[in-house]
């Protein structure tokens, strides 16, 4: 529900601020479609269709081809749940490694944008790990 | 891998969607633009109370920027009001050195130049005509001077015109001053005028030579002439010649 409300959110400020915002909106989302594909072995519904929700407005925000991330990631990204899910690695660690993916992804849709940025910038992007991290945690527990 | 009946029909379904978005490229855009369509139109609100918002706080901003100026333009006043004072303390000293030099100022009398535009030679009767009459603020009686000494009076006048009788002329007279003493002189039709009386006294005249000659007027002395005798008669000697091209009419408000 958070997610999805985060979305939502997301859908609205798009465009409505600076491109800072703008660009920390399309990593927000980024993070929210990996995170929902690869925290679990056995993906839900639920979470599918959030994966799908959020690549959607990233491929609505950039023009890109629309529904192409569901086709052409999803079997990597099962791949990549079933070998990360089936190791007890700590939460922590797969948190690292969203992170990490998500950054790899956008600096593949804005190969320039990591590197001219200021360094407080980067603080959001930090912000969004340290979320990720805490929204991992929690759902351990449950 | 999928282990998700539902997830899997989801992902087939999506596959499709995919393809006929890449086969037709018109159903895709209108997607695009239905999506933006909502976007636009659930964000309405928002930006409306974002703007609003935003006015708000600007001018709460400005008023607070107001507040802060009208306060250190009270104190600037206050300030000022403050040097004021003392100034005026300071000034108050001067006062009477005030009313000596811009209170009992002379005022100056009122002339208006003129020229000569007929009988400039003075052949017919010694008068002359000048180019401004009662327009200008000509009047009958108005002194006629060259600058220093007195040349003649306003005889008659019409809107643009008048007539000048001069000091030589046998029609002038006038009441004049000798060391404060007053007596009535009359033109001659020669270059001095003779002295008719003594006006109001019965005491015996003592005339001195080269004693000036002055008629009274209500800002200023106008000097006629000088004493000097003939055949031992005493009587006001002019200037040789009038000089007639720069002259001005002494007007009496």
């Amino acid at each position: 529900m958070i997610r999805i409300f985060l979305i939502i959110v997301c859908f609205l400020s798009y465009g409505n601020f600076n491109f800072l915002v703008d660009n920390l909106i399309i990593f927000s989302l980024i993070n929210v479609a990996l995170y929902s594909f690869l925290k679990e072995k056995k993906i839900n519904l639920s979470d599918f269709i959030i994966f799908i929700l959020a690549t959607y407005m990233i491929e609505l925000f950039l023009g890109l081809q629309l529904f192409i991330s569901v086709v052409a990631l999803s079997i990597p990204l099962l791949v990549l749940s079933y070998v990360i899910n089936n190791y007890s690695i700590h939460y922590s660690i797969i948190s690292i490694l969203i992170f990490v993916l998500s950054l790899v992804t956008f600096h593949l849709l804005y190969p320039d944008f990591l590197i001219f940025i200021n360094i407080k910038d980067y603080l959001l992007y930090f912000l969004v790990f340290i979320f990720l991290n805490i929204s991992l945690r929690l759902d351990g527990k449950e | 891998m999928i282990n998700n009946k539902k997830v899997f029909l989801v992902y087939i379904i999506l596959f499709f969607i995919f393809l006929t978005f890449l086969l037709f490229p018109k159903y895709e855009s209108n997607t695009k633009l239905y999506s933006y369509f909502v976007k636009e139109k659930v964000e309405t609100p928002f930006v409306f109370i974002g703007s609003k918002v935003i006015k708000f706080y600007t001018l709460f901003h400005t008023n607070n920027v107001h507040l802060k100026n009208i306060d250190q333009l009270k104190k600037e006043n206050e300030y000022l009001i403050k040097i004021n004072k003392y100034l005026e303390t300071i000034t108050s000293k001067y006062a009477n050195q005030y009313k000596i030099f811009h209170e009992n100022y002379p005022t100056i009398p009122i002339t208006i130049g003129v020229s000569v535009i007929g009988d400039r030679n003075l052949l017919l009767n010694k008068n002359f005509i000048i180019n401004k009459g009662k327009k200008s603020g000509i009047d009958i009686g108005n002194y006629v001077v060259d600058g220093v000494n007195v040349i003649g009076r306003i005889k008659s006048i019409t809107d643009n015109n008048a007539e000048v009788v001069t000091v030589i002329s046998n029609d002038y007279g006038d009441e004049v001053v000798i060391n404060n003493q007053l007596f009535i002189v009359t033109g001659t039709n020669n270059n001095y005028l003779s002295f008719l009386r003594q006006k109001n006294t019965i005491e015996e005249i003592i005339f001195k030579k080269n004693q000036k000659v002055i008629i009274k007027n209500e800002f200023v002395n106008l000097t006629l002439g000088r004493i000097d005798f003939i055949d031992k008669q005493p009587v006001v000697v002019l200037p040789k010649k009038l000089d007639l091209d720069n002259l001005r009419v002494l007007i009496n408000d």
